[in-house]
């Protein structure tokens, strides 16, 4: 087991540094000067810049030198968990991702736990009481949670809860009353994923063979769906969760900017107005490592569940 | 209270008088606000009572600095009563003294400013000539549109609390450039810099949140705020229902939308005249649009009335003239109109027909062009629909298509006509609209361009005679009629919304916002 989780961790390597050429190129890529913009963001038109001002910004960044070599360059500094000084404010661009980390990790973290601590229990109830009214509530409930834009969700929920109940602040903050309409709106589309995909995996697992023994053996229907029927139905629930992990990044970003939430997905969108490069870089692997650690998880966690992976990972 | 208002009533009607001197102006300064701080002669009027509550605000924009001689910083921490200015604007835009208490011009190349003897920076420091100088070539270094206001060649000359500056060319505009935000008034300290203002930070984070506490210094007593918190929010809805949740006291940049529900909601809403307009840049060397003819045609087929009744919903006022009529300006003329039957006139005698299609041809070519837009702007994108619309109506094809950075686009030429907004920078003084767009400039490079325009616009930036500007002003306008580099669109109505804030009114300005009489109500 140790060795295969050893091996798992190595292969996330190659996979790492392909995303991150993938990611260099493509920002270094995106149409704009960045010296230009980084002096057009000091006030000036860019009509208004002296080009001799864009050449020596341009030699001070390094953007003169070949892509391959600002990628070693770069490359070498994430090495050393040194992402660059941002274009925009001239901070280290580590420390504006430590800052601002802690926000959306407990944005993301408190939504993934509302979303499974409710999933779960909701698709138990839709699949043991399959085709009836509760089944059709909670599906229909689902399937509002996978169709609503988080945009718009967001507005509603500030709207409703802030505006008219005066139940919780419309901003976001990193307070207990602050982080409940965010996390909300993050909540919302995981649990209708997740109820959904509880459901149809118990109702799978409770037509197999075992159950049909154990429920011949007069075992309680508690313990035939919680020991016997989860147990088969958390090897995809958990895959879906790593997988869905991406889309959940995807959604802070709208639910930050929205919540003006002080997390990395605000400054990501702020980053890519202002063509802040280093920033949306170091914004962009960050959350490469964040998908590709928690699917590293996930296969562990599925590993550890369910030992006959274990030969085919 | 009442004392109050009178006081400022009648010192504040004094100091609007230009007293003409030997060669020119003299502006003289009036306490910044009823009662609040000392008279220019240095005798004090009374003071303000002791700072209190905690004023949230909602902005679009925070800076990214704290450093005014970076980018656009000075303008926001001008707006929010960190730094101040030797002039500034009143509401009906006329300047008068700010940190100088008087500003005279004693030849045509020579203007003399004498500072109050009252503020000081946040150290404590008295603010004297030799630091406002200081500060100006600072500033003259780092900011490159500094060189605008204050020209290469001009000399600073400081002497107690007198500073004379010596320019090379007469400049009549002298007053309204030192009123800029660009020129604040700033000294080096430590990393940062430290300023006048009623309100000094405590905590900053670039673009997310700034807090800033009353400075007790300030002159007239501390401000009656004890503090500011302003965030960044860029949403305008989250921004409306924020204040709607109590979670601010004022909220700015939001969207006409917003009035009446906000009003419903018991919210203080101000859809005030603002100093920005929304227009069409027609590139006068790009054919078709290099002929007069067709670009009056092309004015008089757009109903401006229906672009603000339609996008901006009622939130303000077709535009007619090169700047809004409303905010203060003198001498703002309507120079286009909406006819269509003109526009059908205009373009029949210019050999534009109906061809077989909708759209008119000349010579078996299409009378057709490409309309620009771009990004940050939405209105100017429902805007952009409804022109295309509209010139069908007469036989023009307008296809619409996106600019990723419109001032690129201006710079290098590389357009036909483009929606455009410009904003309040410009509008303080018609000069430097001017200068902006009507003359050679970097936003109108090798453009429009009429000798007669720009010799007027020469004559008018070197004198300061009112009488003289109205008709420099006039005859420019004329010009501008006919050849009409621009077609004026709409002037937007700022909106903003405040529960239990009082002494705010919105300024057409957006670098003056909140101050040290801004209070919060019991």
């Amino acid at each position: 087991m140790a060795a295969l989780v050893v091996r798992r961790v190595l292969e996330t390597l190659p996979t790492l540094a392909l995303l991150s050429v993938l990611a260099f190129a493509l920002l270094e890529s995106a149409p704009g000067d960045p010296a230009r913009r980084l002096l057009t963001q000091g006030g000036q038109a860019s009509s208004e810049i002296d080009e001799r001002d864009v050449a020596a910004l341009r030699y001070e960044l390094g953007l003169d030198l070949p892509l391959w070599q600002r990628y070693l360059r770069w490359a070498g500094g994430v090495a050393r968990l040194d992402f660059g000084t941002s274009y925009v404010n001239r901070r280290r661009v580590t420390d504006l991702v430590a800052e601002r980390l802690p926000a959306s990790v407990a944005l993301a973290a408190l939504a993934l736990a509302v979303g499974v601590g409710l999933s779960v229990p909701l698709g138990i109830a839709a699949a043991v009481r399959h085709r009836t009214a509760l089944d059709g509530a909670i599906r229909a409930m689902t399937l509002l949670g996978g169709s609503l834009p988080a945009f718009w969700l967001a507005l509603l929920l500030i709207w409703l809860f802030a505006a008219e109940l005066h139940l919780f602040p419309a901003l976001g903050s990193l307070t207990p009353a602050g982080i409940v309409l965010p996390a909300a709106v993050l909540a919302w589309r995981t649990t209708g994923l997740l109820t959904r995909l509880t459901r149809a995996a118990l109702l799978d697992a409770l037509g197999l063979e075992h159950i049909r023994v154990a429920r011949a053996k007069g075992l309680g229907e508690r313990t035939i769906v919680l020991r016997h029927a989860l147990s088969n139905a958390l090897v995809p629930i958990t895959t879906v969760i790593a997988l869905d992990l991406a889309a959940l990044i995807a959604h802070a970003t709208i639910v930050e900017w929205v919540f003006d939430w002080p997390g990395l997905g605000r400054m990501g969108v702020e980053a890519a107005l202002a063509g802040d490069v280093p920033v949306l870089l170091a914004y962009v692997l960050v959350a490469c490592v964040v998908v590709v650690a928690i699917n590293l998880a996930a296969d562990i966690a599925v590993l550890a569940i369910d030992p006959r992976q274990r030969t085919t990972l | 209270m009442k004392r109050r208002r009178f006081l400022h009533a009648s010192i504040g009607a004094g100091a609007g008088v230009l007293v003409a001197i030997a060669c020119g102006p003299a502006f003289t300064s009036a306490p910044d606000k009823p009662g609040a701080s000392p008279s220019p002669s240095g005798s004090l009027l009374p003071r303000r009572g002791s700072s209190r509550g905690e004023l949230r605000v909602l902005e679009p924009f925070l800076p990214l600095t704290l450093d005014t001689d970076v980018g656009i910083s000075h303008t926001i921490l001008q707006s929010l009563g960190v730094c101040e200015s030797l002039m500034r604007y009143r509401p009906d835009l006329t300047v008068e003294p700010w940190v100088a208490s008087r500003l005279e011009q004693v030849d045509p190349l020579t203007w003399r400013v004498t500072l109050r003897d009252d503020v000081t920076f946040w150290d404590g420091q008295a603010v004297d000539a030799a630091a406002v100088k200081a500060s100006f070539e600072r500033t003259l270094e780092k900011q490159s549109t500094a060189a605008d206001l204050l020209p290469k060649g001009t000399t600073l000359a400081a002497n107690g609390r007198t500073l004379t500056l010596k320019t090379t060319t007469p400049i009549g505009v002298m007053p309204m450039n030192l009123a800029a935000p660009t020129l604040a008034i700033r000294k080096s300290a430590g990393d940062g810099a430290i300023f006048t203002g009623a309100f000094r930070p405590t905590q900053f984070t670039a673009k997310e949140s700034l807090v800033l506490e009353a400075y007790p210094g300030y002159r007239g007593g501390p401000a009656n705020l004890k503090s500011i918190r302003a965030r960044q929010v860029a949403d305008s809805n989250a921004r409306a229902l924020a204040l709607q949740a109590g979670d601010a006291d004022i909220a700015q940049a939001l969207l006409p939308s917003d009035v009446a529900k906000l009003r419903a909601a018991g919210a203080d809403v101000y859809a005030a005249p603002w100093a920005r307009q929304h227009m069409l840049l027609l590139n006068v060397r790009s054919a078709p649009l290099s002929d007069p003819a067709l670009r009056r045609a092309v004015s008089a087929a757009i109903d401006r009335q229906a672009l603000v009744t339609a996008v901006l919903e009622g939130i303000g006022t077709p535009a007619y003239g090169i700047a809004p009529p409303d905010i203060g300006l003198p001498g703002i003329a309507s120079v286009q109109r909406h006819d269509p039957a003109e526009s059908r006139r205009l373009l029949d005698a210019a050999g534009w027909r109906i061809g077989t299609g909708p759209f008119r041809e000349k010579d078996g070519k299409r009378l057709s062009f490409k309309l620009g837009t771009y990004p940050g702007r939405t209105e100017l994108d429902q805007f952009a629909v409804l022109i295309v619309d509209q010139l069908k109506a007469v036989g023009i094809e307008a296809s619409i298509e996106r600019f990723q950075d419109v001032e690129a686009q201006l710079a290098k030429n590389e357009f036909q006509a483009t929606m455009y907004s410009l904003g309040s920078a410009v509008f303080g003084d018609v000069s430097r609209l001017l200068a902006t767009l009507y003359t050679p400039s970097p936003r109108n490079r090798d453009r429009y361009e009429n000798p007669e325009v720009t010799r007027l616009y020469n004559d008018y930036i070197t004198t300061a005679d009112p009488k003289a500007h109205a008709d420099q002003l006039g005859r420019i306008q004329e010009l501008l009629a006919q050849d009409v580099p621009i077609v004026h669109l709409a002037n937007p109505y700022q909106v903003v919304a405040s529960k239990k804030v009082r002494n705010f009114s919105p300024h057409p300005l957006d670098s003056y916002k909140y101050d040290a009489d801004v209070m919060l109500a019991d």
